[in-house]
């Protein structure tokens, strides 16, 4: 909505003369003044409901008692919001609500001693009063309650005796608590643009649900567990901790499973996680987040068949040792392997410091550049050359998405990869934006896209540059566009791109009309071969569309810490602070940092590490995470799993360590639109687990080598800040990335890209997939 | 010659050929009070015996009349002579009527009236419109309703159609809405806004485009006004919302209609398709430079989408659930757009107004209501139809000189709908305006008017109006949804005689926070069958709950059946009707009732001739 130009406005609230800018409702402006009316259905930034009638208020001028979250306030108007008929309404509608939730608890004089003799009630699975609710002590209706002074209801409660829905793994549904505020259908629809639950009945039958009645899966449902939060009773509850009782801590950290870097509201109970969403007691604004940052966190942390002790495989069995052990084993096999002969594969989906050891210690200890993240990028490149382009065009914030009057996404399936900017991207489509998708399959974008070009992958690169050359040809001619395009309405393909001649004008014509256009490379485009091509035609392309319509590029870097990891120097070829590794003045700074000489041997990356196991090539790894089961992993004289859980991978290692998760540690990532966000350590880690840094450290120790004595991840941020040549700015900002990056670095490894492709079966936390430990996620599987 | 009076000049023709034809003209009220009487049977058995016999007979057919009482109606016009009408025509009296016609042009069967200006009417014979019924009506907006055929543009056109839509586009927008002013045309759908305001705030708000909308949702139990109109002259609605789409600015409106009303709706598609043939509706209108296009909405069968913003809503695809206003449709409705709704029956008035004049139409009514109404008139009632009288005409004139008085022994009249109220015989001699009615805790409504006699439990009455509502609310608002759950609850326990005093102050209380809390008019006004049958039939619901009786012997709970023996002569009707066999008995002997077979179904009272059948015996000890 356009901003109009503020106005103010004089009101006089229960007696208090009161200012305010216009446009607002009566219920901003008194919450504005301080003036607290009561609410239930009303959530900030939702369209005005006005259903639960509390917030009703006497308008002088106005007939009955119109309610303050739907009414404009307009000059003098003279509100009461406290009168005893009011509040007597209330009290009223209130009991209303309430005989149709059960409340006995709320109303009963045992209710404080209660809990002491109610143990095994909760078999029972029938939530008949509050303190048999998930919801206790942290319910919306329980406030009113007491505020309204709610003591007697005159009616019996009306039990409406359904079944609780526990059809998905992430929530349960017990709509004998629904209070029918229409948040969470609200949210779902208008925020979300899901538009999964609705409204079903009417009368005294209506109740939320899904079209038809359908599983809340198959009519669309993509569990970004938003209802949830929103919420107000205990009607929709996350199954996990769903009977722990309420959270009573609660901080903030950063979601590392994909490059958007949400922030996270952790709520915990005893060093356990509860939930994950918006603080207790605070439901509106909810923090945005997706299935996996919603759901995952929680279950990883907690899972049963994590590992917390270290072991050694001896004949093919693992055996639990100490952590003395462990490690002197390590370092000891280590010893035999320095040089250019071992490989770290570090993780795009942990901090900034963890992979700023790791390769640290690949490249001051262990003499090596064979450092990358799991499933890199084929084209090494590819964030040198993302780096470059932003030196100019600073990163595409994701709120801009939705401002933006034309999108064109290339090879992007961000419902599943990016469900944040896929939320953006719904908005803009809502607001009436333009929606141009290239991508080869369909998928939930083209249900509302404008125009969908199937292109073949690997004619990517052909399609990028005729829509190119296409804009160039005929320059700020809007109409010329329409008319070439309604001329040529030929069907045939242009051979070289697999697409026809009218869709591509439609593309040409639909871009240039754009007035601010913003481009979306995707996961199809960046993993997909010849990027070196298309990422260059994809920034002529911009470039020649011109700053005065574009917005930028923003690239959907997949994993959580994509720049972080590189950033930190978890890449064969780059150095941290993003210094190439070929430059001598690079190479001799960082050798003077660390107080070693540094390898001038070109480093491997992923891929190529894991197909060139042998005698002459790499003979051992140390994994951070998981990783396929390569074919000649095997031929491996020494690996060490650095990991959550006991993979496929690990039969082939020699040495487990268990982790800590991202919940567990701190530290720091850079987000794809290049923000510096935190990791905070939620949870203290169980006794005997210990944090990447410590582990190398008494690794590095045993090896008789120094430079990794930090005594918190502070430090080591510290170092990578002072050594960078780069000041941070505030977390959450954006940072300015160093200028320098030559483009003349190692050839590119073109034929062994690694398609990781959309689809949520690829979903993973450093490199396990989460399908297989949280067996429960199946369910959104594709089918 | 301009398009429209060429167009005129075919219209006049072909009526006037249609008076003067040679051959036997046969009209059939076929709109759905007829059909539901049977003019379905009627039409097929004429067609037949035309084909049979191979007359040159045209048969037409033509919307409801009115007296609905009289139905199937079928109208016979010979050559030379106005049309004869007859009642309560079946198959068998049609075909005789046809062929005695045919054979000696006349019939044993006496019409009823005639219609028309013929010269030489039967015997005495009057004019239909000189039956009790009709007598004291003044046809406005049903003028054409049973005149003409529905499916006919020229018929409505000879009848000076669209005479209102030419003078509108001399006066211009703000002439017509002068017009309108000066006519004094209050919303006929039950709030009685002025008709002028409404488009003269829709015209004045700002918007690339307007939308106007005629709310053909007509759902209140027991009228059919807008049905009837819509299908007997779909062409006068057409007519009203160009006029008011040109006044107000608009270029697209909607009529959104129950789909319930198939026959209304396969009319005004006919109509719609006339009007673009006629270049009556589209792009410039007529040479005017005027633009205005109509589409149907059909509402999928709730109640609550006949209130503005849930109609809106279900326009534009969603659930049809109302919203708080302000803003009011008129600044921001469909799609964000000025909008502005009006009834069915406001929008038919249009034309008249326009072409007669507004001083012309303010002659009729009182000082604040001008004009004429329809009611539906319904119930326990002799007479029952559709009517159209001044407004101020007293209920007495409307249920005793227009209906004929009630069946048995008047007890109330409820006007307004669900939510209107029942008022007393005290209000017989209230004059029908919007202020006198609300001031008596009634409204106008859409016009529903139910007669009720001393056969009728108030709160029974209440009951079924509130299971009403209470099924009808959408559900959004918590005081709607729950509190009329909550009243019908009570009442169900009244009319199970398990109530106590305190249930009826409960009732009082939830009526009232239903009243003040709820969101829309459904909900405001939800309580009101109640509240009247609480403030003028008091009596009945006490009697409910100390004596545990139903006076008018209607609460099955309540009452006991019992053959009074001094009078039942033993004709054995009730024991045909009886399902249980509970009453068995010998013919002329006074029959036994066997209570504890009966299923107090209340067959045998109705039934009964003799009023031997008691259903006030009504001790629950």
């Amino acid at each position: 909505m356009r901003k109009q130009r503020t106005t103010y406005i004089n009101l006089i609230i229960d007696g208090k003369p009161v200012q305010v800018s216009g446009g607002q409702t009566v219920l901003e402006a008194a919450r504005q003044s301080g003036i607290y009316i009561p609410t239930l259905c009303h959530l900030e930034n939702l369209i005005p409901y006005g259903g639960c009638r509390l917030c009703i208020v006497e308008i002088e001028k106005m007939r009955g008692f119109p309610t303050a979250c739907t009414t404009p306030v307009s000059d003098g108007m003279v509100i009461k919001t406290k009168t005893p008929e009011i509040q007597q309404l209330r009290k009223e509608i209130l009991a209303l609500t309430l005989s149709e939730h059960p409340y006995t608890c709320l109303v009963c004089k045992e209710n404080n001693e209660c809990p002491e003799y109610m143990f095994s009630t909760r078999k029972v699975n029938r939530t008949t009063g509050c303190n048999f609710c998930s919801s206790n002590g942290d319910c919306e209706l329980q406030d009113l309650v007491e505020y309204l002074e709610i003591n007697e209801i005159d009616y019996p409660i009306d039990y409406r005796g359904l079944p609780v829905i526990k059809d998905n793994p992430f929530y349960e549904i017990d709509y004998n608590l629904c209070i029918l505020c229409g948040r969470c259908v609200r949210i779902c629809n208008e925020e979300r643009n899901s538009g999964v639950l609705a409204f079903v009945q009417r009368g005294k039958s209506t109740l939320v649900g899904t079209a038809f009645g359908e599983s809340q899966k198959d009519a669309g449902c993509e569990f970004c567990g938003a209802c949830v939060d929103v919420c107000p009773t205990g009607s929709l509850s996350e199954k996990m901790g769903r009977w722990v009782s309420p959270p009573d801590k609660s901080a903030e950290t950063t979601c590392i499973f994909c490059g958007e870097g949400c922030t996270m509201n952790v709520n915990t109970r005893g060093n356990r996680i509860i939930n994950v969403g918006p603080p207790p007691g605070e439901r509106t604004n909810p923090i945005q987040l997706c299935v996996r940052g919603k759901f995952i966190p929680g279950d990883i942390v907690h899972h049963p068949d994590r590992i917390k002790t270290p072991m050694i495989q001896r004949n093919g069995n693992w055996i639990e040792v100490t952590w003395d052990e462990a490690i002197s084993h390590t370092a000891a096999n280590l010893e035999r392997y320095r040089g250019n002969q071992f490989g770290m594969i570090g993780s795009a989906m942990t901090s900034m410091e963890e992979n700023y050891i790791l390769q640290k210690f690949t490249r001051k200890v262990m003499r090596s550049n064979n450092t990358d993240v799991y499933n890199a990028y084929s084209n090494r490149n590819l964030l040198s050359t993302i780096c470059n382009y932003h030196l100019v065009n600073p990163p595409v914030e994701i709120d801009r998405i939705s401002d933006s009057d034309t999108l064109f996404l290339i090879g992007t399936d961000a419902s599943e990869s990016h469900p944040m900017v896929e939320n953006r991207i719904r908005k803009a489509s809502r607001n009436g934006a333009t929606i141009i998708l290239a991508h080869p399959d369909s998928n939930r974008t083209t249900g509302f896209a404008s125009h969908h070009l199937h292109y073949k992958p690997e004619l990517l690169g052909n399609l990028l540059e005729l829509v190119r050359d296409g804009i160039k040809k005929s320059p700020h001619s809007e109409t010329a566009g329409v008319a070439s395009a309604k001329h040529q309405k030929s069907k045939k393909r242009i051979p070289e791109t697999g697409i026809s001649k009218a869709d591509l004008e439609t593309t040409i014509r639909l871009i240039k009309n754009a007035g601010r256009l913003i481009i979306v490379a995707g996961e199809r485009m960046l993993h997909g071969p010849d990027t070196q091509k298309t990422l260059s035609t994809l920034i002529s392309l911009e470039k020649e569309v011109g700053k005065n319509k574009s917005n930028g590029i923003l690239f959907l870097l997949d994993e959580g810490n994509r720049y972080g990891s590189a950033f930190s120097g978890m890449h064969p070829d780059l150095l941290p602070g993003l210094m190439s590794l070929s430059d001598p003045v690079n190479r001799e700074k960082w050798s003077e940092n660390w107080s070693v000489v540094l390898s001038e041997i070109r480093g491997m990356s992923y891929r190529e590490m894991v197909s060139n196991i042998r005698e002459d090539g790499i003979t051992s790894l140390y994994v951070t995470g998981d990783i396929p089961p390569h074919p000649g992993l095997e031929n491996l004289k020494f690996m060490v799993q650095q990991n959550l859980f006991l993979t496929e991978t690990s039969k082939l290692a020699h040495v487990f360590l268990p982790v800590l998760t991202f919940t567990e540690i701190s530290g720091h990532v850079l987000t794809m639109d290049r923000k510096l966000k935190e990791l905070k350590p939620i949870i203290q880690p169980e006794e005997g687990l210990y944090s990447v840094p410590k582990i190398i450290a008494s690794i590095t120790r045993r090896m008789q080598e120094t430079g990794f004595e930090y005594t918190s991840p502070e430090e080591i941020f510290s170092e990578i800040e002072s050594f960078a040549d780069l000041s941070f700015p505030a977390p959450g900002k954006m940072v300015q990335l160093p200028i320098g990056i030559k483009d003349e670095l190692p050839e590119v490894d073109e034929s062994l890209f690694l398609l990781n492709g959309s689809g949520r079966e690829k979903y993973r936390y450093i490199g396990n997939p989460i399908a297989s430990y949280m067996s429960d996620f199946k369910v959104i599987l594709n089918d | 010659m301009s398009s429209f009076q060429s167009i005129q000049k075919a219209a006049r023709e072909q009526w006037q050929a249609l008076q003067e034809s040679a051959d036997p003209v046969l009209y059939l009220g076929m709109g759905s009070c007829g059909l539901a009487s049977g003019a379905g049977e009627v039409w097929d058995q004429i067609n037949k015996t035309i084909a049979s016999k191979k007359l040159n007979v045209r048969i037409l057919k033509v919307g409801c009349i009115g007296p609905c009482y009289l139905e199937p109606l079928l109208d016979i016009q010979m050559p030379g002579n106005p049309r004869y009408c007859f009642n309560n025509v079946d198959g068998k009296k049609a075909e005789k009527l046809l062929l005695d016609y045919i054979k000696n042009g006349e019939s044993k069967i006496r019409p009823i009236g005639y219609l028309g200006n013929g010269k030489f009417p039967v015997n005495g014979l009057k004019s239909f419109w000189d039956q009790p019924m009709l007598k004291n009506q003044v046809r406005i907006v049903l003028r054409n309703c049973g005149i003409i055929d529905p499916e006919n543009i020229y018929h409505y056109i000879a009848r000076d159609g669209f005479k209102g839509l030419m003078r509108a586009f001399e006066l211009g927008p703000e002439g017509v809405i002068k017009e309108v002013e000066t006519s004094g045309l209050r919303g006929r759908g039950g709030a009685g806004f002025p008709t002028y305001l409404k488009w003269q705030l829709c015209r004045k708000s700002k918007g690339e485009k307007k939308y106007l909308i005629c709310n053909a949702d007509e759902g209140d139990p027991g009228a059919f006004m807008n049905r009837s109109l819509m299908e007997g002259d779909p062409f006068s609605l057409l007519e009203g919302m160009i006029i008011a789409a040109y006044a107000i600015g608009a270029t697209d409106g909607y009529i959104y209609i129950r789909a319930e009303y198939p026959l209304a709706i396969e009319r005004l598609k006919i109509a719609i398709q006339q009007l673009h043939n006629h270049k009556l509706l589209g792009k410039d209108i007529i040479g005017s430079g005027f633009s205005f296009d109509i589409r149907l909405k059909e509402g999928a069968g709730a109640f609550v989408c006949g209130e503005e913003t849930a109609l809106i809503a279900s326009i534009e695809g969603e659930r049809g659930m109302p919203r708080s206003r302000p803003p009011f449709p008129a600044t921001s409705g469909v799609n964000g757009s000025p909008t502005n709704i009006n009834n069915v029956e406001t929008l038919a008035t249009v034309p008249n107004i326009l072409r007669e004049g507004g001083t012309w139409f303010a002659g009729y009514g009182t000082k604040t209501s001008k004009g004429t109404k329809t009611f539906a008139l319904v119930g326990k009632v002799r007479r029952t139809g559709l009517i159209e009288v001044p407004m101020g005409t007293t209920l007495r004139q409307i249920i005793y000189d227009i209906g004929g008085g009630s069946l048995k022994e008047f007890k109330a009249v409820q006007t307004g709908g669900p939510s209107g109220g029942c008022l007393s015989s005290d209000f017989l001699d209230l004059p029908v305006d919007y202020e006198s009615l609300t001031k008596a805790g009634s409204i106008m409504g859409s016009g529903g008017l139910i007669v009720m006699d001393k056969d009728i439990c108030m709160v029974d009455v209440a009951q079924y109006f509130l299971r009403f509502t209470s099924q009808e609310s959408c559900g959004k608002c918590t005081p709607c949804r729950i509190g009329t759950k909550k009243m019908v609850e009570i009442l169900e326990k009244i009319t199970a005689g398990e109530a106590t005093m305190e249930d009826i102050h409960l009732l009082e209380k939830v009526a009232e926070t239903v009243h003040k809390g709820s969101l829309c008019g459904l909900g405001q006004t939800a309580p009101n069958p109640v509240l009247t049958t609480l403030k003028y039939f008091k009596e009945e619901y006490i009697k409910h709950v100390e004596e545990k009786r139903c006076p008018a012997a209607v609460c099955r709970s309540l009452v006991e059946y019992r053959v009074i023996k001094e009078k039942c002569t033993g004709c054995q009707r009730c024991v045909d009707v009886c399902p249980t066999h509970a009453i068995t008995g010998p013919k002329s002997e006074p029959h036994n009732l066997d209570k504890s077979l009966c299923i107090k179904c209340r067959a045998c009272y109705e039934i009964c001739r003799f009023d031997a059948i008691a259903g006030d015996a009504i001790v629950i000890e």
